[in-house]
């Protein structure tokens, strides 16, 4: 990746390997991380909220790498979460029978760090680190749920360029009820692992999910399109998706009651 | 000759003509190569055929499933190897089954207690209760499951231990699996003075269990009420967790109530013991001590 072709302020892209005695200092939102080579090894530390120092506190904890060959360059890349993310509106809404709606999300990147060697051999990924840490949750019942990330959101109907961070990726999920009933828009499950990143002009997208409800029985179809949002119709893949998967029927919804602590 | 020899010699002589076994057999190289063959090739090869069985399995199924379908494998190929070689030898099957029968009688009486447990085996391994590395507790003993064996079961306890089970005694006492389900809730006693107000403790409680990222979100962290203890009013608080983050997240969530409740001046009590001295109508003489200024 060209770091040139990005605006000044961007974190992502490639960079020279620090040399020995020099460290690299890559700032994402809250996140601070310091890369070191130190003895033909590479020494990676973050922090976050620290007041960005210029230089890494004494008592980080650094992780190392030994790696085959001494790495050409480093390479920067945003990711979306490892696991679902159970999505809360702050206000729940309701999708009215037949309705559609365009939902815009914002989602904290993390942040991967690679290896490039020189030769044709794959990357190799050193670290991912959340900018902003999110809480775990549980999707499912007690017996077959599955463990997702919590976020909040304020579901937006229209996004603004404010809206925009370098630790944030927004996400666009079109909501079509199909069912002759009302949808209840509690609590979501978005499979971000399914989805790649893009990049447009310093603003990082997630792909378009669309979420097909038809009805409490019969669950929803979830598509995925493989391609940038048209709200950012020019932007290119940076970051491919964690598992492929373009479309599949899931449980997607759910009411803030369906999993109490009490429940047998 | 003397008397004894021979009667030891026609012992042996009735025993050769009512079982058949000829040891001249072994003499006879087809015979022995067959023999031999059995022994050397075919246990070890039973062995090896129960064991690929073993992982076959486990990995298609789980470990419960392997050990069982493997047991079932390997003991009626012991039974055909040991059949056929005591068949080579010149075993008559017929009286021999005749006398393993009688054998298996009075081997009966003698071994209630293991075949009990050999059964209980195969019930354990079919209903599955737990698996191999699944934490249990039986009455007060708590580890983690190393083996289901024919007889026992072996678990290493947290104080590294090894402690067997009987099989038996697996299937008639109340066993509790801690770690089959994915989550596992965390309990925290709490108790506070009568003087705080309790929905203000209720938040503090709650925003303990929000800013801790190991907490699960869902299900939700629950502030319950237990009553109107001696000392202070108590409450459950009670938090989710995954499996393998429970006693991380006990030790956190406990340390930050500690830490949020001296933070907003809240008061854990403790039960006060209260002196008198020598009658309930009168009080303690108390007597006020003042340093002298230098």
């Amino acid at each position: 990746m060209d770091k040139e072709a990005r605006g000044p302020t961007s974190p992502w892209g490639d960079r020279p390997t620090p040399a020995d005695g020099e460290t690299l200092r890559v700032e994402v939102g809250p996140l601070t991380l310091w890369i070191k080579s130190v003895d033909n090894e590479i020494w990676l530390s973050s922090a976050r909220n620290g007041g960005r120092p210029e230089n890494p506190p004494d008592d980080l904890e650094w992780s190392r790498w030994a790696l085959r060959d001494e790495p050409h360059h480093l390479r920067v890349t945003p990711a979306l979460p490892d696991r679902p993310l159970v999505v809360k509106p702050d206000h729940p809404f309701t999708l009215t029978r037949r309705a559609r709606a365009r939902i815009y999300m914002r989602v904290p990147s993390w942040v991967r760090v690679e290896a490039v060697e020189s030769g044709k051999r794959s990357p190799v990924q050193l670290a991912e680190v959340a900018t902003t840490p999110l809480s775990d949750t549980w999707w499912g019942g007690f017996l077959d749920g599955e463990m997702a990330y919590w976020l909040s959101t304020k579901a937006r109907r229209a996004f603004t360029p404010e809206l925009f961070a370098s630790d944030q990726i927004m996400s666009v999920l079109q909501l079509d009820n199909l069912s002759d009933d009302d949808l209840v828009v509690e609590k979501l499950l978005v499979r971000v692992e399914h989805l790649s990143v893009y990049e447009d002009e310093d603003r990082l997208w997630a792909e378009e999910v669309r979420v097909e409800y038809h009805g409490e029985a019969e669950g929803s179809d979830i598509r995925m399109d493989d391609k940038p949002p048209r709200e950012a119709a020019g932007a290119r893949e940076i970051t491919p998706a964690r598992t492929q998967a373009n479309s599949f029927k899931a449980r997607t919804f759910a009411r803030l009651r369906a999993l109490s602590g009490f429940s047998l | 000759m003397g008397v004894p020899a021979m009667l030891t010699a026609a012992l042996q002589q009735n025993t050769a003509s009512a079982t058949g076994f000829d040891l001249s057999r072994l003499l006879d190289p087809g015979h022995f190569l067959r023999v031999a063959g059995l022994l050397v090739i075919g246990l070890p090869l039973a062995y090896a055929v129960s064991r690929w069985i073993r992982r076959y399995v486990a990995r298609a199924y789980n470990q419960q499933k392997g050990l069982i379908v493997s047991k079932l494998v390997y003991y009626p190929l012991l039974g055909i190897i040991l059949v056929t070689v005591l068949s080579e030898l010149g075993f008559k099957l017929a009286p021999l089954l005749g006398a393993a029968g009688i054998l298996g009688v009075a081997l009966g009486f003698a071994s209630q207690t293991s075949v009990s447990n050999i059964i209980s085996g195969f019930f354990l391994l079919a209903e599955e209760p737990f698996q191999v590395g699944d934490v249990i507790t039986v009455n007060d003993v708590t580890g983690a499951v190393l083996t289901i064996d024919m007889l026992s079961v072996k678990i290493r306890t947290f104080d590294n231990k090894m402690v067997r089970i009987p099989n038996e005694a697996l299937v008639k006492t109340q066993l509790t699996n801690v770690t089959r389900f994915p989550i596992r809730r965390v309990d925290v006693p709490v108790g506070v003075a009568y003087k705080e107000d309790i929905g203000r403790v209720r938040g503090v409680l709650l925003k303990v269990a929000e800013d801790n990222p190991n907490v699960l979100m869902e299900p939700e962290p629950l502030v319950i009420f237990q009553g109107y203890g001696a000392s202070s009013i108590d409450f459950l608080f009670a938090v989710w967790a995954k499996r393998e983050s429970w006693l991380a997240v006990k030790n956190a969530v406990t340390e930050e109530v500690k830490r949020r409740f001296d933070a907003e001046g809240i008061e854990i009590p403790f039960p006060h013991l209260s002196i008198y001295a020598g009658s309930v109508t009168e009080s303690l003489p108390i007597r006020l001590v003042r340093e002298k200024k230098t």
